[in-house]
């Protein structure tokens, strides 16, 4: 929230703990919700977003790829998936495709 | 009473490399009752006459009825419509070897070929045809000759070409047919052969129809076999040496097997485009201990241990009893099926442990609402993640992406164009296309439900059947324009990316896309095309990416799994950060992470 500064942002926190304090108790659970979910809405785009800037490394995988992980190092670790038993695709037996 | 000596024939263009199942069981069924019964695949001869790499494309082709085209004329003579070859002359043959070598097939090869297969037939009095997809005409072909050399034999004809209004509609029209078996020939079958043996007339047998003047009697079918353990097995003997004289490789057939018919599926939510089974929707499926009997058999007598299921949908009940009985007893098969999606990853390990290497799940799309456009009752992140678990668990995956149903968008498949690349690492389908419109199918008998500006048969039928068949009544393709369709040009984009997909799958190197986790530490290798890095998330990101890795989950699901002290949108938004970096596959409020375990077999 960059427009306010910490000093606006307390002061504001201060006023509404007393206006809060003048309301009855279900005025108080409306503003306590509509806090909620106006604080929700307005930090959302803040989780996690450091953390996906920085999550990925161009051609790390390549180093990672020919690391041996206890099985022959040659292939890494594209041989450690089964690429698929029976070669190729399998034809379709349905009819419903016009290839 | 004295046994017909009885032939039952397989004709092209039954696929050349896989016995008849319907040959092999009529043979056993007719046995059991007494009656002697030979089974000739004679689609052999024909497959050996032409080249097999030529006749497999043939057997395959659905559509245009190249195949039935060619044995045209033999069947109708001079009331056949194309004698001039007009129809390959038309079309676009390559792929099936080409107009001028269609026609010499058709002139020499076809003519040859039943020259020398009616000489078989000395002292047979019944032939019986079974009829699938395109093998009617080289079937009246067959029988017309016999009929011409021999003026005494009978013909019964069966199979899914017989089925309903389009067996009525055969018997009536085509000469050569005296019998037909509308509907399952299990209890018919032998019927028909104790009523010609005792010198009764067949025609109140439930089941069979014959014409009588210009019309066509027939005796409703009986209710369908219900009781599939009483089948015996299919005797496929006769095939394997008939391929052993003709020289036909046989080391690698898979063997059929049918352990359920009918569709449970269908049943209660018909698929919209799904024209099988006809009038037999009905599910009914042997106990697995017969199941496992068969196989057993099968796998001692004709020295294989592969099989291929010819069930449209596998029995759920046999994830619980025979998968886990094949696999205790340690027999080693690979086995084919057909199921349906919404298969878990524990179940998807199931199956390859007792040996079932190849699926087709009947995919059909990777969008959710086009799914529910077509009844399939599976969302579009279960078919991803039976593709991510079949790839983990080697099993290979055949399915097609399907597009033209009613009520669809144009950006119902731009998401899924948008949403392949991503996906480079899953098996690609085996061809994208517009849907047939088939004979049985809902779209077909429910056009106040899918209203349609035109529906006709396949273009093909007329250069194929004379002009004195009803062609409405015997095709089961049609051709048909939807209220309201789309442009065709909107599915190109989607056809080309599933070509890129196809040509980044066979590639040298196989994309990947994989993960090794820690506590609160996950790094995911991606090695898919022009994506090449790794990505490190940690902690609560990590935890919600791994929450998402066995089953397509919610937002709100893997909030309240974890306990986050963040609202729920924050785990919607990362989900939509995994995605925009191919890392998950979003179906509006489900996700489902792509990348599979590094770690192999657990």
């Amino acid at each position: 929230m960059p427009e306010i500064t910490e000093a606006q942002l307390a002061d504001f926190c201060e006023k509404l703990k007393d206006f809060r304090e003048s309301l009855t108790g279900p005025q108080q659970a409306l503003l306590d919700a509509i806090v909620g979910i106006a604080w929700n809405a307005s930090v959302k785009e803040e989780y996690f977003q450091e953390e996906f800037e920085g999550c990925f490394t161009p051609d790390q995988a390549e180093l990672l790829l020919a690391y041996s992980p206890g099985g022959p190092a040659a292939d890494g670790w594209a041989a450690m998936l089964p690429r698929i038993i029976t070669p190729g695709p399998t034809g379709i037996k349905g009819p419903h495709a016009i290839g | 009473m004295t046994a017909w000596p009885t032939v039952i024939v397989s004709m092209p263009f039954q696929q050349a490399d896989r016995p008849s199942i319907q040959l092999g069981l009529l043979k056993a069924i007719g046995e059991r009752h007494g009656f002697s019964v030979r089974t000739l695949h004679a689609n052999l001869d024909f497959a050996m006459r032409i080249g097999v790499d030529q006749y497999q494309p043939l057997a395959e082709h659905r559509g245009r009825q190249v195949g039935d085209w060619l044995f045209s004329v033999e069947a109708f003579g001079d009331e056949a419509p194309d004698p001039g070859g007009g129809l390959v002359a038309e079309l676009g043959v390559e792929e099936i070897g080409g107009a001028e070598r269609l026609l010499a097939v058709r002139e020499h090869d076809v003519p040859a070929y039943l020259d020398a297969l009616v000489e078989e037939f000395d002292g047979v009095r019944l032939v019986g045809f079974s009829s699938t997809f395109q093998q009617n005409t080289a079937s009246f072909a067959l029988a017309r000759r016999l009929k011409e050399r021999y003026p005494g034999i009978l013909t019964v004809f069966g199979g899914a070409n017989f089925d309903g209004e389009m067996g009525l509609e055969l018997v009536r029209s085509v000469e050569c047919v005296d019998f037909a078996v509308i509907g399952e020939g299990d209890t018919v079958f032998p019927a028909l052969l104790g009523a010609l043996a005792a010198g009764d007339d067949p025609i109140g047998i439930p089941g069979v129809a014959r014409r009588v003047g210009d019309g066509v009697v027939a005796t409703p079918p009986a209710a369908p076999q219900d009781r599939l353990d009483d089948l015996p097995a299919p005797d496929y003997g006769e095939y394997f040496e008939r391929a052993a004289r003709l020289g036909l490789p046989t080391g690698h057939i898979a063997i059929p097997f049918e352990s359920a018919r009918g569709c449970w599926w269908g049943a209660k939510h018909h698929c919209t485009f799904c024209g099988l089974n006809g009038t037999t929707m009905r599910f009914r499926a042997k106990s697995p201990d017969r199941v496992l009997g068969e196989l057993d058999q099968q796998a001692r007598r004709y020295h294989t241990f592969r099989f291929e299921a010819v069930d449209n949908i596998l029995d759920l009940a046999y994830l619980k009893t025979l998968l886990p009985a094949i696999t205790e007893g340690g027999r080693d098969y690979q086995i084919f099926y057909e199921v349906k999606a919404n298969l878990t990853r524990g179940q998807l390990k199931n199956f390859a442990t007792a040996g079932v290497t190849r699926l087709q799940p009947g995919l059909e799309s990777l969008s959710s609402r086009v799914l529910s456009l077509m009844d399939k009752g599976v969302r579009a992140a279960q078919n991803v993640n039976l593709l991510r678990w079949a790839r983990y668990y080697g099993i290979s995956v055949g399915w097609n992406i399907l597009w033209g149903f009613p009520g669809e968008t144009a950006e119902d498949y731009a998401a899924q164009t948008a949403a392949i690349p991503a996906l480079y690492h899953l098996q690609p389908p085996a061809s994208a296309g517009r849907v047939w419109l088939e004979r049985f199918s809902p779209l077909f008998t429910q056009p106040s439900r899918f209203p349609m500006r035109w529906r006709r048969p396949e273009s093909s039928y007329r250069q194929v059947y004379p002009a004195t068949m009803d062609i409405e009544r015997i095709a089961y393709f049609f051709e048909y324009e939807l209220e309201g369709a789309l442009d065709p040009g909107t599915y190109e984009p989607l056809r080309a990316a599933v070509a890129q997909w196809s040509t980044a799958w066979e590639a040298d190197s196989a994309p990947i896309l994989v993960f090794r986790s820690a506590p609160g530490f996950l790094q995911i290798y991606d090695g898919r095309p022009e994506r090449q890095g790794t990505y490190t998330f940690h902690d609560t990101l990590a935890a919600i990416y791994l929450a998402c890795v066995d089953r397509p989950r919610t937002a709100a699901a893997v909030h309240r799994e974890l306990g986050l002290d963040v609202p729920v949108s924050a785990v919607a938004n990362a989900f939509q950060r995994f995605g925009e970096r191919g890392l998950m596959f979003l179906d509006n409020d489900l996700a489902i992470a792509l990348a599979l375990p590094a770690t192999a077999g657990r």
